[in-house]
């Protein structure tokens, strides 16, 4: 135990000491905060029109119940609709209004702002429509940005012990520990434990500033914990893959689209795909973090997710133990 | 200048070589493609589902709908199913239809409480559908101009690869010039460099050299082997080369606030995630808040667009814009190397 402790005191003195730990921890928190600033103004948008101040101003009253509307000389319009984003342009040409598009649009957004002119130019209704919300306090976006930033706040905890791992390789510190009673599932363990506790502390600070305190924390502790081997699994890949900080940041910059991208990627793709994921233990901690903030039902549930993900992890750093004990040159 | 920076060059490359960066490339890559080719639908799927019950005794509607292409999937027996369906699935939308289709109404359920323009957006289909049911013509009131031949429809698979260009090829030297400093500060041979006689210039360029190099090969690889020669590879070419030299430069500037790579990582991660908030403007066409259309990648994305989809909109103005970031970007590049990394003491 105490070669573990004397290990982690270490790198926690070294973190203090160039202020990594404030970086670890506060950098993530303040990406987050910035999300979820940024999250309602994406989820209020509507459609967006660039009006000639020569249209009536009870045509801009009705528009903006529709979204955005500036408004501007009719030379303008044309200019404002040639900007990148997608902005429907209206002028009124003699008596009736003219709908200005780029063409590029897409059709069902074409369908829309179509809808919208027939509404505002034709008086006639034919339904009455009234909303119904199930009541659920849950936004998509908010949903999926707060398990990208779970990952990322895992997987920065792992990188930093990863960093700590090729810094040792490359001034070779590692030659010390090499030579000191250390065995390598000691280290593994130094490595994971104090990652995980960085990682941890990082994740439940985000889904507190995220997801606010709505959600089951027993279960993000209990993921988190059974996390804890994936988080060690990451350190220890980038620490005896690379020798340097240039291939640290390669293999950094191969892990991160397969650790946060393929699972998120199943997101998007029809569930037949999904078994082709099964191999990943992030997959696995993507559904279990995914049963935590997805407010709708999920397929595989909160439990079977977070133990495989743990069993799936385990497993790796087994089967890969020797050959991390070997690249490190430790016992 | 020229024999020192390809000297310099070649050394940089070497490095870049010699650290997995070319097997990391290639296993990106093959994902990269693997994903386009195998796994994105070609199809563009929809948003959300749109599930439905007639509640009216004809059920003229629903019969309508299934002639007109709804999938019965989305036909419902009971307002209990729709409410159901609509509890398992964040992205529909419930629709129940009550009355005549002379005298409708529609009962719209929703998983969340939705914002006021999204509900009349729903609300402007649901007029459309009834007024063209009722053999109304609507569409006489105005008139619809289109400033270019409306585009055709992109395949799903393909739209993801200006994103990738944007956001995996182009950012390479954003993270690998920092790295590169990095190394050289920890192993003393920026020292070195201080005394010899070769530039700030040379430094900067040598480096930005090695990521366009490395971006051009990686980009209009992924290209060529996802789309084909359907694609203007000058183009593409040219904004893969002022794209690379543009997020060298800031990389640079970035990195010469830190002194390792532990330090930088989390700062550089942050700002890596905020050059990426363009794709919201690619899933929300019409969401383009300032911060976001300020990124340099929010022009680039549109520019790789544009070349890869034409739909007939200049480049030219965008090009130029991004030409007078990267000048910009050059000059604060060269004065913050040149204090902060040239000088001894740092």
């Amino acid at each position: 135990m105490k070669p573990i402790l004397n290990l982690i005191r270490q790198d926690i003195t070294t973190a203090l000491r160039d202020n990594l730990m404030v970086y670890m921890l506060l950098a993530p928190l303040l990406i987050a905060l910035g999300m979820k600033i940024f999250i309602p103004s994406v989820e209020m948008t509507g459609l967006s029109f660039a009006v000639a101040d020569t249209v009536s101003p009870q045509v801009v009253e009705r528009l903006h119940e529709y979204g955005a509307v500036e408004v501007m000389k009719e030379a303008e319009v044309q200019k404002r609709i040639e900007k990148i984003d997608t902005v429907a342009g209206i002028i009124e040409k003699g008596d009736s209004l003219t709908l200005i598009l780029e063409g590029n649009e897409l059709p069902k957004l074409i369908e829309i702002y179509r809808g919208v002119m027939e509404e505002i130019t034709f008086d006639q209704r034919f339904t009455e429509i009234t909303h119904r919300s199930l009541g659920k306090e849950a936004s998509m976006l908010s949903e999926i940005l707060t398990i990208v930033m779970l990952m990322m706040a895992l997987m920065i905890g792992s990188i930093v012990s990863g960093f700590n791992i090729v810094g040792e390789r490359d001034t070779k510190a590692i030659n010390s520990i090499a030579v000191s009673p250390m065995t390598t599932t000691q280290f593994v363990f130094a490595r994971g434990i104090l990652a995980s506790i960085v990682a941890g502390a990082v994740a439940i600070g985000t889904s507190l500033i995220m997801a606010g305190t709505g959600v089951d924390y027993t279960r993000l502790i209990i993921v988190l914990l059974l996390s804890s081997l994936m988080t060690t699994l990451l350190a220890l890949i980038v620490g005896a893959s690379a020798t340097n900080q240039i291939g640290a940041i390669a293999i950094i910059k191969l892990l991160t689209p397969m650790y946060m991208g393929l699972p998120m990627l199943t997101f998007f793709l029809p569930e037949k795909f999904g078994y082709l994921f099964y191999w990943l233990p992030n997959y696995w901690q993507f559904k279990a973090l995914g049963s935590i903030y997805f407010t709708h039902p999920q397929s595989i549930g909160f439990w079977s997710a977070s133990i495989i993900t743990f069993a799936l992890s385990g497993f790796y750093i087994i089967a890969f133990s020797r050959y991390i004990g070997k690249k490190l040159n430790l016992r | 200048m020229t024999k020192g920076l390809m000297n310099l060059f070649k050394k940089d490359l070497v490095i870049a070589f010699r650290n997995a960066l070319f097997w990391v490339l290639i296993v990106t890559l093959i994902l990269m493609i693997v994903t386009i080719k195998f796994l994105i639908p070609d199809t563009q799927e929809e948003e959300g589902y749109r599930y439905f019950y007639d509640k009216s005794e004809s059920k003229l509607l629903e019969r309508i709908l299934v002639q007109s292409g709804l999938e019965e999937k989305y036909i419902l027996k009971s307002s209990e199913e729709v409410e159901a369906a609509v509890e398992d699935s964040p992205q529909s939308v419930g629709i129940i239809f009550e009355g005549s289709i002379e005298k409708p109404r529609f009962a719209i359920l929703h998983q969340q409480e939705v914002n006021a323009y999204q509900k009349k957006m729903i609300d402007v289909s649901i007029e459309g559908l009834m007024a063209s049911l009722a053999g109304v013509d609507r569409s006489r009131g105005y008139e619809i101009q289109y400033l270019r031949p409306i585009a055709e429809p992109v395949s799903g698979k393909l739209t993801a690869i200006p994103s990738l260009l944007a956001f995996e090829v182009l950012i390479l030297g954003f993270m690998f010039v920092a790295v590169f400093m990095f190394q050289e500060k920890e192993e003393g041979s920026i020292r070195a460099y201080r005394i010899s006689p070769s530039s700030t210039a040379i430094y900067i360029l040598s480096k930005t050299l090695v990521f366009v190099v490395i971006g051009l090969v990686y980009g209009l690889s992924l290209v060529m082997l996802t789309m084909g020669f359907t694609v203007n590879y000058l183009i593409i070419g040219l904004i893969i080369v002022l794209g690379s030299i543009l997020y060298s430069f800031l990389g640079a500037i970035v990195a010469v606030f830190f002194n390792n790579i532990s330090e930088w990582f989390v700062i550089g991660t942050g700002l890596l995630m905020l050059n990426m908030s363009p794709v919201l403007s690619h899933l929300y066409p019409t969401f383009s808040p300032r911060i976001v259309t300020m990124m340099p990648s929010y022009s680039i994305l549109f520019i790789f667009n544009e070349t890869m989809f034409p739909t007939g909109k200049s480049i030219t103005p965008w090009i130029i814009s991004l030409s007078i970031m990267t000048a910009i970007a050059y000059i604060i590049c060269y004065m913050l190397v040149d204090r902060k990394l040239m000088k001894e003491g740092h």
